[in-house]
């Protein structure tokens, strides 16, 4: 209800009848609860800039709690005033209460004169309040009024026994909190990080290099708080609150935890660099906050003189930093799977989710300590009998390959250094063209490309079935072929020949 | 806490100094090719190399190539691939097996995919200042604008200052200067053929043709061998056949 409406006699939840025949020259606009909604989500995220626990109150009110907030702001006046120039320049009529509890700080602004109110001052100042700010039902509204009840301090003066018999034990709760006897903490819309560091400017800033020191101010801030705490942080991301009431969030992963403010400082500019819709500074930020999203233990490290330099780290570093500028599904890690089908046998992960490379190693060693132990069988035996009767005992034994051993980045051509894998792979496979003797010779010749390719030397089938408790697919019969050029291709057959579906060549990737 | 990485390497080697021990890094690799390593004397690591596919066809022997000096030169180091997304729609995506058949480790691999070249020699750029890698492989697809005189010449600055090897594979050949300190061409060639006419070791025709640093150019037939890393001469191995006729190294 705006003043100059008040003015007028008008008041909330009047007919419209009744509003057109007070002022005739009315405007009317329909309501639009979504609109209003969205405009007071919009106020709750510009407020987080006073506290970060801010949540909202009805459909009309906001609540922050500001505990060790209001020094930030020139005291509590200071940050109440703030708050409602704030709200005066989106356009709002807004009232506003500082209070020890938010019911009480609720009660005084909504059915009182609002204000700040003295530490310890709570009760006196409530007990003032018409009986309506305990915002009971109506009907116990209505009793207590018929009782002779008519503000909180006759209500506050009564005995609570007698309270919660005739109303309920939450009416008795609801007083005491009103009352700021006792407390409950609000629920904050976005709650707070591990670690928040926040800078307000006198001045808005508007260009990248002040953003950026700024940044690098609040990041010497954040890495001594963390170095304190022995965390390192993983996800870092600078909240930039706009002047119209904005706020842009932008955030930085790293792989390993760290909190080197230059580090973090370097992906924050390629990530501010690559930023698809760049960070618009409008009329420009009057304050910048950086949190910490997500910590881990990190210890400090005692620097070796005498060691190599650790170049994972290093690593780590590089890939972050290709990630923040490139986007985190470029810069990728091979990631072996335990399956045989040949495009899921290796994953690509993104590099900075976690560093594989040391979870590798300990699979490395698994691996070698397999290898030693002779467990890859189908390949021994490919490479002890010669590819020719390998073929044969491959075919005989059908999809043999199953039984391989599920190590991660399997060698296949181990033993005779022939690489049994493509360098390049296609993902789906390219349909060919290819000519091949029945039922299960290697192809004489194929079209790929609009190019004919005569087959030289050839060696297969190595049969792979598909994984039964897929979707059923076809057996694949693979071959390694070399053309008249010297060009080497993987080529496959999908089905067998006197199968219900005609089998389909195709080529599956590139050898080097 | 703010310790700088240079003043730490100056005491690193002060220190390596007052013990008397050399410095380890040699700042050069060979080929495993016994005749061209003869000729060359090795390839400087910190420095730039160029290996162009004669043909679009001849790419994926071309990135073999490339690979293995990567290999080579990087030893036990962190290899990172960059790659353009056109070449992957080209010529399909590195396939973490076939690395490992190769005689790579794809776990001590990063693969980066640009979409551009301006993208991908940053990355490049990036990536070998870093000095976290030791090679770093870059793919272009076609001769793209961005990849001019000076581009290069960057690249062959961060190699220089980081140590770590630059190699740039270009999908055709071009007639273009470059700041690179080899350029390689390769093409395909038959395998020597195991029992059964199944294909052998990879096999390639490499030409070098230009070296600043001494050497001529000239061609040899190689294989790669992935359990030694290394390459060796095709015709030279004792007591196999050779399918083809021999060709010696020629001068070019």
């Amino acid at each position: 209800m705006s003043p100059e409406a008040a003015g007028l006699g008008l008041t909330a939840g009047l007919a419209l009848a009744d509003a057109r025949a007070r002022v005739p020259d009315l405007v009317c606009l329909p309501a639009d609860p979504d609109g209003d909604a969205a405009l007071l989500r919009r106020m709750l995220i510009d407020f987080g800039r006073f506290t970060p626990m801010a949540a909202a109150d009805g459909p009309d009110g906001l609540v922050l709690d500001v505990t060790g907030c209001a020094h930030l702001f020139g005291g509590e006046a200071g940050l109440v005033t703030r708050a409602l120039d704030r709200a005066a320049a989106a356009g709002l009529h807004a009232r506003a209460a500082l209070a020890g509890t938010p019911q009480a700080a609720r009660a005084l602004v909504r059915f009182g004169p609002g204000g700040i109110v003295a530490e310890g001052q709570d009760r006196a100042a409530v007990r003032r309040l018409s009986v309506e700010a305990l915002e009971l039902p109506d009907a116990d509204l209505q009793a207590l009024r018929r009782a002779g009840l008519k503000t909180v301090a006759a209500v506050d003066d009564r005995p609570r026994a007698a309270l919660a018999a005739r109303f309920g034990k939450a009416a008795a709760w609801r007083v005491d909190r009103v009352l700021g006897l006792e407390d409950i903490r609000i629920t904050p819309f976005r709650p707070p990080d591990r670690c928040v560091v926040d800078r307000v400017l006198m001045e808005p800033i508007s260009t990248g290099e002040d953003v950026l020191r700024v940044l690098a101010d609040l990041m010497g801030e954040a890495g001594a708080r963390l170095e304190r705490a022995g965390q390192g942080g993983r996800i870092f991301q600078a909240a930039f609150f706009r002047v119209d009431g904005r706020v842009r969030r932008v955030a930085v992963q790293t792989g390993r935890a760290t909190r080197e403010g230059p580090v973090v400082l370097r992906l924050f500019k390629e990530k501010l660099a690559a930023l698809t819709t760049p960070l618009d500074a409008g009329f420009g930020f009057d304050q910048v906050r950086l949190s910490v999203v997500q910590t881990e233990p990190l210890n400090a490290t005692q620097i070796d003189l005498n060691r190599r330099p650790d170049k994972t780290a290093d690593f780590d570093g590089l890939i972050d930093r290709l990630s923040a500028r490139l986007g985190p599904e470029a810069v990728l890690r091979f990631e072996p799977r335990d399956t045989h089908i040949p495009e899921r046998a290796v994953r690509l992960s993104a590099g900075n989710v976690s560093p594989p490379h040391r979870l590798h190693d300990g699979e490395v060693a698994r691996r070698e300590a397999e290898r030693r132990r002779g467990l890859s069988p189908s390949h021994r035996r490919l490479s002890a009998a010669g590819p020719s009767t390998a073929h044969r005992s491959l075919a005989a034994t059908g999809p043999s390959t199953a039984s391989r051993s599920p190590s991660p980045f399997l060698r296949h051509g181990e033993e005779t250094a022939i690489p049994l894998r493509p360098l390049h792979l296609f993902d789906p496979p390219q349909p060919v063209e290819a000519l091949a003797g029945l039922p299960d010779s290697p192809p004489r010749r194929f079209r790929w490309r609009r190019v004919q390719h005569e087959v030289v030397r050839a060696e297969g089938p190595e049969r792979i079935a598909a994984e039964w408790w897929r979707r059923a697919e076809p057996t694949r019969d693979y071959y390694r072929v070399e053309d008249a050029a010297g060009r080497r291709f993987w080529l496959f057959r999908q089905g067998l020949y006197g199968d219900d579906a005609q089998p389909r060549w195709f080529i599956h990737g590139l050898f080097a | 806490m703010a310790t700088s990485p240079l003043r730490l390497e100056a005491l690193r080697r002060r220190l390596a100094r007052m013990e008397g021990r050399a410095p380890s890094d040699a700042g050069r690799f060979d080929l495993g090719h016994t005749s061209a390593d003869a000729c060359l004397g090795g390839l400087n690591r910190r420095a730039l190399h160029e290996v162009q596919a004669a043909s679009a066809a001849d790419l994926a022997t071309a990135d073999g190539f490339a690979l293995g000096l990567a290999a080579r030169a990087a030893g036990e180091g962190f290899i990172a691939w960059i790659v353009q997304t056109m070449t992957t729609a080209e010529a399909g995506l590195p396939y973490g097996e076939g690395l490992a058949d190769w005689g790579l480790d794809p776990g001590r691999m990063l693969l980066v995919r640009t979409r551009d070249a301006t993208g991908l020699l940053a990355a490049g750029e990036d990536a070998l200042k870093s000095g976290a890698l030791g090679a770093v492989v870059m793919s272009v697809w076609a001769a793209p604008k961005a990849l001019n005189l000076t581009a290069t010449r960057r690249l062959a600055l961060a190699a220089r200052e980081s140590g770590t090897a630059a190699i740039l594979v270009r999908s055709g050949a071009v007639d273009q200067a470059g700041a690179s300190e080899t350029r390689w061409t390769i093409t395909s060639a038959p395998s020597r053929a195991l029992e059964a006419g199944a294909p052998g070791r990879p096999a390639l025709t490499v030409r070098l043709d230009k070296n600043r640093t001494g050497a001529n150019p000239g061609q040899w037939m190689m294989e790669w061998r992935s359990d030694e890393r290394g390459f060796a001469d095709l015709a030279a191995v004792s007591g196999d056949l050779v399918p083809m006729v021999a060709q010696r190294p020629t001068a070019a």
